[in-house]
């Protein structure tokens, strides 16, 4: 054969397959911006508390909730045509705004607020992927905790790959390696701290059911890459009995 | 600049291929034009086999073989090898998808590569594309079955008095075991497939790697 022939014929082969869409991996993108944007947002709001408490620090302290806080001042950002708080805003200590002031302000609410709604579309999306592709592993650890699995170990068949010691200890690298290093106690968990079944234990107990969630995980991940795909329901079942043991 | 092997070139502690796409960089590596020619730095921490021809290998490379290059990556190695290649070929095979993307580009740029997505421990998924046998098996995979990947590779489709070099990672093999010990395993496991004629360490470049060059056995006579 023509060498020319070959690697026409080597790069039509490998195009196609690299061409070819994998929805996991796209899942897996997903999941880290939705993390990043989720970070990022975290500190813009906490800098637009600050800034906002400038004019009107009675509303910003009485409204726990970002969320509600954004809602409240989608249409108007001045206290005094804020109609639920009238009376807060009558005795208010804060700097009187309007105008360029104003006007700044209320964009940043609209930038915030899209934000909040990238957050919810990502979200929406990672979710119905992770139950298309990995419908086990979603039903275990819920469907967006299950991409941060897949993305922590490297992809869905890396994760099948992986021993479930490893997969307890996604996420908590940094805590392992000083562990290994200088000693001390070895991390409980990783991002499965995240999981329903152990962040409402006790602490003593969150070592034993995040072990116990890993080993589920990693069985969950194999049925997804290579085998049935309606075992979830049962292996989250096993989950919830050990998590009731605990809870006692 | 001195050419010390085909298609090599050497000034002081940096070696050089002449670039086979001028103009072109692959992946931020220098350019620099001299005697009318345009090299490219290969540069021992990017790449083993610059390493290993630094601490005094000699590849044994001819600008007309045909070399299986397993574990491609993104084609660092594999486009200097393409540099060498004047009138050979490279078959660069290589797992990931992921990271196969930049060699696509890169064959797409250099008419001596194919690029092959596939599992070296499965020669057969590939073999239809490699014609006939070649005269160099080069494996760079951090892999802990690594020997046995390249003796597999190897018996396939290495000729007779075909070139073997493989850079063993001992980490990839055991990260308990001495590393000494690991390179002993798998020089004694090899030594059943290979004659070994060279095998160089390559510090400073590379930790705790190992480079070998082998001869098939019964072959060479």
């Amino acid at each position: 054969m023509d060498k020319e022939e070959i690697r026409e014929k080597a790069l039509g082969r490998t195009r196609e397959e690299i061409g070819e869409t994998d929805r996991v991996q796209l899942m897996v993108k997903a999941v880290k911006s939705l993390d990043e944007i989720k970070s990022s947002q975290k500190n813009e709001i906490e800098a637009f508390r600050d800034w906002y408490s400038l004019h009107f620090p009675e509303l910003e302290r009485e409204i726990e909730e970002d969320e509600h806080l954004i809602k409240i001042l989608t249409e108007d950002v001045r206290r005094e045509e804020l109609d639920a708080f009238e009376e807060l805003a009558e005795t208010s200590t804060g700097m009187r705004v309007s105008g360029e002031d104003a006007e700044i302000l209320e964009n940043m609410v609209d930038s915030l607020k899209s934000q909040q709604n990238m957050v919810e579309e990502l979200e929406e999306y990672v979710r119905g992927i992770a139950k298309e592709e990995m419908s086990n592993t979603a039903i275990l650890l819920g469907p967006v905790l299950g991409a941060r699995i897949v993305h922590l170990a490297g992809g869905l068949e890396d994760l099948a790959k992986k021993p479930a010691s490893t997969v307890q200890m996604l996420g908590a690298e940094k805590a392992l390696f000083r562990h290994l290093r200088e000693g001390g106690n070895p991390p409980k968990h990783g991002i499965l701290f995240e999981h329903d079944f152990v962040s409402p234990l006790h602490p003593e107990e969150r070592g034993k059911m995040a072990r116990f969630i890993a080993n589920k995980t990693v069985m969950a991940a194999r049925l997804d890459q290579y085998g049935d795909k309606e075992k979830g329901e049962e292996l989250r079942e096993e989950c919830r009995e050990k998590f009731e043991e605990l809870k006692e | 600049m001195k050419k010390i092997q085909p298609g090599i070139h050497r000034e002081n502690d940096n070696l050089y291929t002449i670039n086979a796409n001028s103009g072109e960089k692959v992946y931020g590596e220098g350019l620099y034009e001299k005697e009318g020619k345009e090299f490219r730095a290969w540069h021992g921490n990017r790449s083993k086999a610059a390493a290993a021809i630094l601490n005094g290998v000699d590849l044994g490379i001819e600008n007309r073989d045909e070399v299986l290059y397993l574990g491609a990556s993104t084609g660092t190695t594999v486009s200097h090898f393409s540099d060498i290649l004047t009138e050979g070929f490279v078959y660069a095979v290589e797992y990931s998808d992921t990271v196969i993307r930049d060699l696509v580009e890169l064959s797409e740029e250099r008419k001596n590569i194919a690029p092959i997505l596939g599992d070296a421990r499965k020669p057969e998924e590939y073999e239809d594309l490699i014609d006939g046998k070649v005269d160099v098996v080069f494996q760079d995979i951090s892999q802990s079955d690594q020997p046995e990947i390249f003796t597999k590779n190897a018996k396939k489709f290495l000729k007779k008095d075909g070139i073997a070099l493989l850079a063993v990672k001992a980490h990839s093999i055991s990260t308990s075991k001495d590393e000494e010990k690991v390179f002993e395993e798998v020089k004694s496991k090899l030594s059943e497939s290979f004659e070994i004629i060279d095998e160089e360490r390559l510090e400073p470049y590379e930790k705790n790697h190992l480079f070998l060059k082998m001869y098939l056995k019964g072959g060479e006579e």
